[in-house]
């Protein structure tokens, strides 16, 4: 009778784990795009400049330009495949 | 920095007699024994044709307690861009970092660069010169000169966004990797490490500026219409970045002029007049004559 009730126990732990994973998993996809969203947008504020976009006076863009090489790739390339008008900008600057 | 160390700053429509105030000024404070640093900020430099010496960047030591330096802005933003170039060389992959140079060049135009080199040099010209009791600024004209003076309370303002953003992301990564890691340490965010590094620093600067005891702001204007109104836009544009002037300079004053106008324009702030003068002021000599017959210094110039 133990037996049984720790395997009813057991699976219902097991299930309540699997049921705590998905609910994490599900909430941590929802921050992880947010907080990609919101890497965005901290690239095109300092960035803008770079893409014609109103941005930041240039010494504060420069300044933070070292430490943001993720983001400034990461804009370059959405530039380059974006086909717009901004990445011909971009290449009359050699910039890409 | 040496606790007792003054700044004087000599602001104006262009052609007032900054560059000649300012070295009066500086003369004066050396002769007392003062050491005294004499700056020119200006990009057209006039120290050198006053003093009748071949000044430059490099420090030129006038006399016993007087040293003069005319800074060059175009070097100093030369330099500014070739620190971060090389920064972004270091801490980026190569391929990243290839083709920046062509952009580099064009970035030296860009508006904004000239009052943030002023801005360097002043932070640099500060730290290095510890020693001196007074550094005074012979400031270029009134436009060049407004956005120096806001250039901190601007970069502050832009900086403190930046600054509520980047913590927003930094709350939101630290949940992922709790929960995904558990409570690893995270590496502290390196973005919001400059951004904190630069907030000290302009607030720094405008407290500095802000500080009536270590800082004088001279107004210089002659007893004319014209320089009066650009000295009220020059006030007025101040106030706005929350500073004040400490006194104002008459230069070419002449007994005719009416002060009432000063007062009501300006407040109750300490007069210097320096009257006008019969021979060009030019040359250490002349003007020290000039200093000790024709003026004599008001208590808070002195």
């Amino acid at each position: 009778m133990k037996k049984f009730a720790d395997k009813i126990k057991n699976k219902l732990i097991d299930g309540l784990n699997r049921y705590d994973d998905m609910a994490k998993s599900t909430m941590v996809d929802k921050i992880e795009f947010e907080l990609g969203e919101m890497e965005n947008m901290f690239g095109l504020i300092v960035l803008g400049s770079f893409i014609a976009l109103p941005s930041p006076p240039m010494h504060i863009t420069l300044d933070l330009l070292p430490e943001m090489e993720k983001h400034f790739v990461m804009m370059l390339n959405r530039v380059d495949t974006a086909e717009s008008p901004m990445s011909d900008l971009l290449s009359a600057f050699n910039v890409i | 920095m040496k606790s007792g160390r003054k700044y004087q700053f000599y602001l104006g429509k262009g052609g007032v007699g900054k560059s000649t105030s300012s070295a009066l000024n500086a003369i004066h404070l050396a002769e007392k024994g003062k050491q005294v640093l004499l700056v020119s900020m200006d990009p057209a430099h006039n120290l050198s044709d006053i003093f009748e010496k071949k000044l430059s960047s490099k420090p030129y030591q006038l006399s016993e307690n007087l040293i003069v330096i005319e800074i060059e802005i175009s070097s100093w933003i030369k330099k500014y861009l070739n620190e971060v170039e090389s920064q972004i060389r270091r801490s980026y992959s190569y391929l990243s970092a290839l083709n920046l140079e062509q952009y580099f060049s064009v970035i030296k135009y860009s508006p904004g660069i000239e009052e943030y080199a002023l801005l360097l040099a002043f932070k640099e010209i500060s730290e290095k010169y510890e020693e001196k009791d007074y550094i005074i600024f012979d400031m270029p004209p009134t436009a060049l000169t407004l956005k120096f003076f806001g250039l901190p309370q601007l970069s502050l303002t832009w900086l403190e966004k930046l600054q509520e953003l980047r913590n927003e992301i930094i709350k939101k990564r630290e949940i992922i990797t709790k929960v995904k890691f558990g409570n690893k340490e995270i590496e502290r965010d390196k973005i919001l490490k400059k951004l904190d590094q630069q907030v000290k620093s302009y607030t720094n600067i405008k407290k500095i500026f802000q500080d009536n005891n270590r800082t004088k702001i001279n107004l210089v204007m002659n007893p004319d219409k014209l320089s009066f109104s650009e000295s009220v836009l020059i006030v007025n544009r101040l106030n706005e970045f929350e500073l004040e002037i400490s006194g104002i300079i008459i230069n070419k004053y002449s007994p005719e002029f009416l002060f009432e106008h000063i007062e009501e324009k300006f407040g109750f702030k300490p007069i210097q007049l320096f009257p006008q003068s019969d021979v060009p002021l030019i040359g250490l000599k002349i003007l020290r004559e000039y200093l000790s017959y024709k003026v004599s210094f008001e208590n808070s110039f002195a």
